[in-house]
């Protein structure tokens, strides 16, 4: 097993990186959303009870916003914004299209993964194909897309990832 | 003791005088009479013609004018009544055109001319009126004068004017002049002079305080290319910059993974 059989397929550092960039973006909105509520609630005078009942409600959102963003962009395209910006996709390991269930399979397995100490994700590091436990469970993998950015005219910089590389499901 | 007077000496007197005043009268129109004819007549001309050519007429008329009687006498004819009207008939004769003309088409215009080439007649007479100031009275009467403008008008409005603008502005010369002056230390030094006076901070002050120019500029910077230019611009390098975080993040898993493979290895050793 070498570096070279596993260009095709996203290693740790890529999806953790993709996976900040998610965090950020789910955890942005988290905050924007719970100061306007919590600058409403300062005006409405509201109990310290309907206060919790709020904050539990507040919590089940933050979970469901962030399992949906989750589940919503992988069984649509395969790509989050995370995965967006670091030109990487979650595809089926068979081939086809992902859908909702298998998304909502591997959120749980990421959930999985991350509850006993990342340990979930050590499979990235030793697996053929870098999968984690998510990725087994879903039977997924994640590869890298290709990047379709034009060159900036007059600029002459291109990055090196800005080559082409590879994408195929694996089968 | 003073004698009475005949009767009828005054009137004699009075009525001599009018007589005298009548003759003299008669003798003048008399006198510009035979001048008409003469001067119509061909006699008159060739006549004229013969004395203009003669060297006796020069002499004669060198002598004549260089004799103080000549200067009075000139005085007292030019002063007459008569010689105003004795030069005005001469004018308006044909004659008068002829001889003219003959002076001008002969050799004496050109023997004129030379002289006052030669003794620098023009220049003195130039430097007098400019030392008389009249140089510049007429410089202040054009500058001042509507004159000036209309002729700046027609100017800028023939078609020559523009053919020849064009001629100048696009000539290699203008461009060639442009160029070497742009380029030389005294422009140089008057840029540096004009870009470190007081009037240039003084301007730009006005500038920073007038309401104008931020209008200008809110205008500007709400144009439809300069939003785009600078989108495209961020959008171009948060792009590159991801790109960067890409290639680095690669490298990352492949050197994650041979850490890791290699604690694996040495944890089984």
């Amino acid at each position: 097993m070498t570096g070279l059989a596993h260009t095709r397929y996203v290693g740790l550092v890529t999806r953790a990186i993709a996976f900040a960039v998610d965090a950020a973006v789910i955890d942005g909105v988290a905050v924007l959303v719970f100061a306007v509520v919590a600058l409403a609630s300062t005006v409405l005078h509201i109990p310290d009870d309907v206060k919790t009942i709020l904050l539990v409600i507040g919590g089940a959102a933050y979970i469901l916003w962030a399992g949906g963003y989750f589940i919503w962009f992988w069984a649509t395209d395969g790509r989050t914004l995370g995965n967006r910006v670091m030109y990487i996709r979650v595809v089926p390991a068979n081939g086809g299209k992902l859908g909702y269930p298998r998304a909502a399979r591997r959120f749980v397995g990421l959930i999985l993964a991350v509850l006993p100490l990342f340990l979930g994700l050590v499979g990235i590091l030793f697996s053929e194909r870098r999968r984690g436990f998510q990725d087994r469970l879903a039977n997924t993998v994640v590869v890298h897309d290709p990047e379709r950015r034009e060159p900036r005219a007059g600029s002459g910089r291109r990055s090196a990832a800005a080559a082409p590389s590879e994408h195929a499901p694996a089968s | 003791m003073r004698l009475p007077a005949p009767p009828g000496l005054g009137l004699a007197l009075r009525v001599g005088a009018q007589a005298g005043r009548a003759a003299t009268r008669t003798a003048e129109a008399a006198f510009l009479m035979a001048l008409d004819a003469a001067l119509a007549s061909p006699v008159a001309e060739q006549a004229v013609d013969r004395v203009l050519a003669s060297p006796l007429a020069d002499r004669t008329v060198d002598r004549v004018l260089a004799s103080p009687l000549a200067d009075r006498t000139v005085d007292r004819v030019l002063d007459s009544p008569l010689a105003d009207r004795t030069v005005d008939r001469v004018l308006a004769s044909p004659l008068a055109e002829r001889a003219v003309d003959r002076i001008l088409a002969g050799p004496l215009m050109d023997a004129v001319a030379e002289d006052l080439v030669r003794h620098a007649v023009p220049q003195r007479l130039a430097d007098q009126l400019l030392e008389a100031g009249i140089g510049d009275e007429i410089a202040a009467r054009i500058v001042t004068g509507p004159e000036l403008d209309r002729i700046v008008d027609t100017t800028l409005a023939s078609p020559a004017f523009a053919r020849l603008a064009e001629s100048v502005v696009n000539s290699p010369a203008i461009e060639r002049v442009a160029n070497e002056v742009a380029n030389s230390p005294g422009m140089e030094r008057v840029v540096t002079r004009v870009i470190e006076s007081r009037l240039v901070d003084a301007v730009v002050r006005q500038l920073l305080v007038s309401d104008d120019l931020w209008l200008l500029v809110s205008e500007i910077a709400r144009s439809e290319p300069v939003t785009d230019a600078i989108t495209a611009d961020t959008l171009g390098f948060a792009g590159e910059l991801a790109a960067e975080m890409r290639a680095y993040s690669r490298g990352g898993d492949d050197r994650l993974e041979r850490i890791a493979r290699r604690m694996l290895r040495r944890g089984k050793t």
